[in-house]
């Protein structure tokens, strides 16, 4: 359920509402509230107000409530973000997680609100004594203007229609600035995926081919090795950079084994198969992509 | 008859929250509308360099190479922050 209003929320309200809806096995629930805060960059903020994209914000916030439902085992997600003119300390979003256990409902709240922030066409407009400024993504612009980038799924389940991780990749992607040169989805089967990279290498000549899935412990896990079986030099420190990155959010980012390693001057950089994990992990490296294609093609610093 | 929408500082910046545009048969891609709007000067000229621009085909993300007709409502605005 996801709802957009000008009126604050009833934090009991929403989880009566929410229990309803749920049955005796839900383990826990997990709630945060976004408020406004009465300060920032540009000294004492008095109030927020929040602008939205009618029809295509609910839209959005019915994606992730829908991505949030297929990765993660939980009972019910709700959604409530408010727009208009918010004063310091009022309410601004609120999010409820139910699920069986709370390790669950903790990656999958943290989940929701990480990708609403990213993606729902939500502004908010700072109102201080010294003005009025809009809130502006203060993350350093990453440059990947002129790589062609291969993005490859790896699972026995997923289609594509459902490979939410897939299209995150590819929107941060065209968000850095590069090209989409291809897109596909393979079971975890070695060697079909080690024709694929192969042929994306050797013949479509890629700078980059991200792969999300089959990096985890299970038997059916194989994009590891498939990736050291065609490539040559790796780079062990971006996994590591990768995985302290994920650590941040789960201690399930301990249990990725995804390498990254050139064949020829295509990178292939392995990713995890849950949409947070892979962009995340892909966000903790993406500076260093142009610098390691460009000393692979025998550059300098 | 294209719908054109703008939010927040593009919004601000072009004057207006949203106009009708006749986009001319040949402008059929979301980069095409970009070129077009390059040779209309201002207040549409700026769009095309608007930092962060994101751009929406009939409320859903849109691409460089996604087609687009006379009949679409499209939408450009900044990098989102909600939450």
């Amino acid at each position: 359920m996801v709802r957009i209003q000008a009126e604050d929320f009833s934090l009991t309200e929403e989880i009566a509402a929410l229990q309803n809806i749920i049955g005796a096995n839900t383990g826990g629930i997990v709630s945060f509230i976004g408020t406004v805060r009465n300060s920032s960059s540009h000294g004492t903020v008095h109030a927020l107000v929040i602008e939205h994209y009618p029809g295509m914000t609910e839209i959005e916030l019915t994606k992730i409530a829908q991505h949030a439902q297929q990765q993660f085992q939980i009972l019910a997600v709700r959604i409530v973000h408010r727009i208009g003119y918010l004063n310091a300390g009022e309410n601004i979003v609120l999010i409820l997680v139910a699920a069986q256990h709370r390790n669950t409902a903790f990656d999958a709240c943290r989940f929701v609100i990480d990708q609403l922030k990213r993606s729902v066409p939500l502004w908010k407009k700072e109102i201080t004594a010294s003005g009025e400024y809009w809130i502006e993504d203060e993350t350093p612009k990453i440059n990947w203007s002129g790589l062609r980038v291969g993005i490859l799924t790896l699972s026995d389940t997923r289609r594509r229609e459902s490979d939410a991780s897939g299209d995150i990749l590819e929107k941060q992607i065209r968000d850095n600035g590069a090209e989409i040169a291809i897109r596909e989805l393979l079971p975890d089967d070695s060697a079909q995926i080690q024709e694929l990279l192969t042929k994306w290498s050797d013949e479509l000549r890629l700078d980059l081919i991200l792969t999300t899935g089959g990096t985890g412990p299970g038997p059916r896990d194989i994009t590891p090795e498939a990736t050291r079986a065609i490539t040559g030099r790796e780079l062990p420190g971006i996994g590591e950079l990768m995985r302290r990155a994920g650590l941040s959010q789960t201690r399930n980012a301990a249990l990725s084994r995804g390498i990254a390693a050139l064949r020829g001057t295509t990178l292939i950089i392995n990713l995890p198969g849950s949409p947070n994990g892979a962009l995340q992990n892909l966000q903790s490296v993406a500076d260093l992509i142009p610098h390691i294609l460009h000393m692979a093609r025998g550059a300098g610093h | 008859m294209a719908r054109i929408v703008f939010f927040a500082q593009l919004r601000e910046h072009i004057g207006i929250s949203h106009t009708e545009i006749a986009l001319p048969p040949q402008v059929n891609t979301v980069n095409k509308l970009l070129g077009f709007f390059s040779t209309l000067g201002e207040p549409y000229a700026l769009i095309v360099n608007f930092p962060r621009l994101q751009i929406a085909v009939n409320q859903q993300y849109a691409r460089a190479d996604d087609p687009l007709s006379d009949h679409d409502e499209i939408a450009f605005f900044p990098s989102v922050s909600g939450g």
